[in-house]
């Protein structure tokens, strides 16, 4: 068996990554087209809308040409960087989804993933460290509950709560309506007070899941030989779990937090709509209630090119920290 | 490493923190209304006017000839006068002198002469069937105008005098830029900077001017002439217009600012219109919230029809329901009174008529109301020889054969699926086998619409409820997949009567006609309508000039009435400036509702009021209870470790 240089195991993963990038985008593309629907349903829920215009939409949309004409095109647009327009917005689908939303999804999902990661990660290495405590079952109580509560159900609470009742935060939306504000800063600290609620909402939510993974990863690896050995030699609890447990733990919670933060461009759909919270989660959902062919296909590819790019650092990581995986 | 007390404190101050940026909405003295908008417009182009949220926004910054009243007629608007030639071929408009575009552009009578040509010409699908009858339009001096029409249409004033009219200084260069100017977008950047400078090469310079000027200050070129301008757009999040200063009705609009706000859901607006974050909501409001809605002091709910018509289709292809005795069978078989009243919980009217009954006059009241009896349902599948022939408890069809038929429901909501198992289970009393098959929404459009492959489907739908639409539903031409009738209704006798009655111009002997088209469709049975919801915009009692009418409280004349002063509504329709110079436009008479007062309530039993409040459990319940479930289950976890242990 040949060990490859990490260069050259870095060019083989990356042509692997985009061989397996246009396989999916092919697929994704008859995918989303054998899903019965209709793109032009939307129209008939709405009231007001002349009954002459579903028809001669679907002339004008080419829904009617035959499917490897449009797979075609579909390619030698996606070649251009041309995502194409949007079926039910009429608008390009680079503007739609690399906008306001983008911007959204990531400041919500991403800080509330970040912090979640973070706390958890705390709240196992305090766990490992107190096993059998009663704080440590406080912490592995509180984390199934807010793990196993529904986003939606916690959200209308925090709302009914915090918004309603107590009136401190807004219902949703990221900025005061009737507000104008003077300066970046005032804005910015609109958007962070409508952002409260849902960050905090989805943090609780992913907390839970990562303290687990981690928690129990650590759990199990406190029973290796190695750190029997770590405690024989007299080194104190605190050491043994950071500078032995917590780093055979951390390959299987790398790929865990790789997936985590490309998963951000998904959005959360849930947390999104209870909260007003336009982002991708909500744009995605749409694009798929509406059939919109073009904005599902640019969303989907937005969230492989994510995956994809993830999972190819986690790879070379892997690569650099084990040169095992080198091997062919 | 920071210990768990460090954590939680970090945590609590984190929050302190945010909590203390909490301001809410100040008194201003600007008068702000601002509407829970359910979804963002979709379609920044007013020419693609392709769902609610597009049309809202048309609505209140492009004005037309004529306005839907409360009574859902058509009132005279931007048109000051109007008459037309003998035989209805050629009809002569007069526009307002004093209407404005809002960069302060002048509108004229070549404004709305360019709209009918620009439509003529590149179809916008929105826009073209409201003037594809029109052969040409003329100028006949700045104010005037003459269209002359392929065809008489009595209609002409309901969809010709609905149609948004465009600013030819601006719409004349999007379409040198543009091949289709739909995929213009009046509020990008980048498209503004094409068309502009086209603008200022092209038009005087007064008129250059007045644009360039309204571009730096807003930004975009979504110039209308309604009594709104935009102002401020977020993407997703929320719209800002403020008043027209230059409104062609002196005094409106009331609201000095107008917001569409989004909130994603109809809970999630019914909380911003209850804590004050909004005044009016725009979807209908859950119906669990009513009771709690209804007690609380700061809001009225009010119970107004909706435009849509809750009814059943039949695949008139179909070996079985192709069969006329048995859909009439399958209309004896559904109760609507239990539907409305115990399904619905009474928040909605049962129909019996092809026409919207907010449209009184068209409606012909003595249609068949195939009131529910499962004997007549008995006998009529006996008529038409669906009979147990095997003695197996189920009817065999006609030519001796097992069936079982599928009705096809949106599982998004829940009432219709009901409805639609109520369906089944009577129809299994009567020995006749059916399933209930939920759907999404798209996937039951497709299977009905395009594929034609169904026997019978529920949907809520208005236009095929408004007679002067019928010639687009109830036609052979629409019979094809993607077109409106699905139901392969096709009748020679219906569509020949219904060709007179468009080219009846006078309202009653029209009206006599509708109501023989409606008799026809209730023989026939392509569709059997079952009901109207209320639809219950909830709004805060502080707004002041809502005006209550079919579809809802919130509507144009809500959107320019609506003001914190306590100034009543009032409907500014223009008042024709000469008579009618040929024969008159014969008074419909439709009972008209101006008031923001609850008009519908008397509707709803006492009974079913009642047993909603007894359903009814306050939410502190809920989360105590929850709350409570939590900690038990905590206790027993711990329990559990200590006996484990």
């Amino acid at each position: 068996m040949v060990a490859l240089s990490l260069p050259r195991y870095a060019v083989r993963r990356a042509l692997e990554t985009l061989i397996s990038f246009f396989i999916l985008v092919s697929i994704a593309f008859f995918l989303f087209r054998v899903m019965p629907g209709d793109p032009t349903a939307f129209l008939l829920e709405s009231p007001r809308i002349h009954p002459g215009v579903r028809v001669l939409l679907r002339q004008r949309l080419g829904l009617d040409r035959p499917l490897y004409e449009q797979f075609f095109i579909y390619l030698g647009n996606l070649v251009t960087g041309e995502l194409g327009y949007s079926l039910y917005y009429g608008r390009p689908v680079t503007e739609l989804i690399f906008g306001r939303r983008l911007l959204n999804t990531l400041a919500l999902v991403g800080s509330s993933t970040a912090t979640a990661i973070a706390v958890g990660l705390l709240l196992a290495l305090y766990s490992v460290r107190k096993y059998r405590s009663k704080s440590e079952s406080a912490v592995t109580v509180f984390s199934l509950v807010t793990y196993s509560i529904p986003t939606f159900w916690l959200g209308m609470l925090f709302i009914m709560a915090f918004s309603v009742r107590l009136g401190l935060f807004p219902v949703g939306g990221t900025i005061t309506a009737v507000k104008v504000h003077k300066d970046l800063l005032e804005l910015a600290a609109d958007y962070l007070w409508h952002m409260a609620l849902p960050f905090t909402v989805l943090t609780l939510i992913q907390i839970g899941y990562n303290y687990l993974i981690v928690r129990n990863a650590m759990l199990s690896i406190l029973q290796e030989d190695f750190v029997m050995v770590a405690r024989a030699k007299g080194l104190p609890e605190g050491s043994v779990i950071r500078r032995h447990v917590f780093r055979a733990a951390l390959p299987p919670f790398a790929t865990i937090v790789g997936l985590q933060l490309a998963g951000i461009f998904t959005g959360a759909v849930m947390t999104e709509t209870v909260f007003s919270w336009e982002g991708l989660g909500r744009l995605m959902y749409e694009a798929v209630s509406t059939r919109d062919y073009p904005l599902l296909q640019g969303i989907f590819l937005v969230i492989l090119a994510a995956f994809l790019a993830a999972n190819y650092v986690v790879d070379l990581l892997y690569a650099y920290l084990d040169p095992r995986v080198r091997y062919r | 490493m920071l210990s768990f007390r460090q954590v939680l404190c970090i945590i609590a101050i984190l929050a302190l923190a945010l909590a203390s940026l909490t301001w809410l909405p100040g008194a201003t003295a600007e008068e702000v209304f601002i509407v829970a908008s359910m979804k963002y417009i979709k379609n920044p182009n007013p020419l693609k006017e392709e769902t609610w949220y597009d049309w809202w926004l048309n609505l209140v910054m492009y004005d037309r000839l004529f306005r839907e009243g409360p009574d859902l007629e058509p009132h005279p608007w931007l048109c000051t006068w109007y008459e037309y030639s003998p035989d209805g071929l050629v009809w002569l408009f007069r526009v307002a002198e004093n209407a404005y575009w809002h960069d302060g552009n002048p509108l004229t009578a070549e404004d709305v002469v360019f709209t009918i040509e620009f439509y003529r010409k590149y179809q916008p699908p929105s826009w073209y069937p409201y003037v594809e009858f029109v052969e040409r339009a003329e100028l006949v001096d700045r104010y005037t105008f003459r269209i002359y029409l392929s065809r008489f249409n009595a209609w002409l004033l309901r969809t010709f005098g609905y149609m948004i009219v465009l600013p030819k200084h601006v719409w004349t260069y999007v379409a040198e830029v543009f091949d289709d100017p739909t995929y213009f977008n009046p509020l990008s950047s980048d498209d503004v900077g094409k068309v502009l400078p086209r603008i200022e090469a092209g038009e005087p310079a007064e008129v250059a001017s007045k644009v360039r000027d309204f571009v730096n200050r807003y930004g975009h070129l979504r110039i209308g002439s309604g009594p709104y301008l935009l102002t401020k757009w977020v993407e997703g999040e929320l719209l800002d217009l403020a008043k027209h200063p230059k409104y062609f009705k002196p005094g409106f609009p009331r609201a000095d600012r107008l917001i569409f706000k989004v909130y994603a859901t109809d809970e999630a607006q019914y909380l911003a219109v209850k804590k004050g974050e909004a005044h009016i909501m725009m979807w209908t409001a859950p119906y669990a919230v009513l009771p709690e809605a209804e007690a609380d002091p700061n809001l009225v709910v009010p119970k107004s029809p909706d435009v849509y018509v809750g009814f059943i289709g039949f695949n008139l292809r179909d070996p079985i329901t192709g069969i006329k005795n048995f859909r009439k069978a399958v209309a004896h078989a559904l109760d609507k009174n239990f539907v409305v009243k115990t399904l619905m919980l009474g928040y909605a009217e049962a129909v019996y008529t092809y026409v919207h009954p907010g449209f009184e006059f068209w409606v012909n009241k003595d249609v068949p109301r195939y009131d529910y009896s499962l004997a007549e349902v008995a006998r009529l599948l006996d008529e038409a020889g669906f009979k147990d022939v095997d003695g197996d408890g189920w009817r065999e069809a006609p030519d001796g054969s097992k069936f079982e038929v599928t009705i096809y429901s949106p599982e998004y909501d829940p009432v219709r699926v009901r409805i639609c198992d109520v369906l089944v289970e009577n129809l299994a009393k009567v020995g006749v086998r059916a399933r209930n098959v939920p759907l999404d929404f798209d996937t039951m459009i497709d299977y009905v619409y395009n594929q034609l492959k169904f026997q019978i489907y529920i949907i809520e739908n208005d236009a095929n409820f408004q007679p002067w639409y019928y010639s687009a539903f109830y036609v052979e031409e629409q019979a094809v997949p993607g077109g409106n009738n699905p139901w392969g209704f096709v009748n020679k006798e219906f569509e020949e009567m219904l060709k007179r009655a468009e080219g009846e111009p006078d309202d009653y002997r029209r009206a006599e006609l509708y109501k023989k088209l409606q008799e026809t469709l209730a023989e026939e049975l392509p569709i059997l309508p079952i009901y109207v919801r209320y639809w219950i915009q909830v709004y805060r009692k502080e707004l002041s000039g809502v005006v209550d009418m079919p579809g809802g409280a919130l509507n144009f004349w809500t959107l320019i009435n609506g003001n914190f002063r306590g100034i009543p509504a009032e409907l500014p329709y223009t008042k024709l400036e000469k008579p009618i110079t040929l024969p008159p436009v014969t008074p419909i008479p439709i009972t008209v509702t101006v008031t923001a007062a609850i008009t519908a309530t008397a509707v709803h039993t006492t009974t079913v009021r009642e047993t909603i409040r007894e359903a009814y459990t306050p939410p502190e319940v809920v989360v105590a209870a929850v709350v409570a479930v939590v900690l038990v289950g905590a206790a027993m976890y711990l329990l559990g470790r200590r006996t484990a242990r």
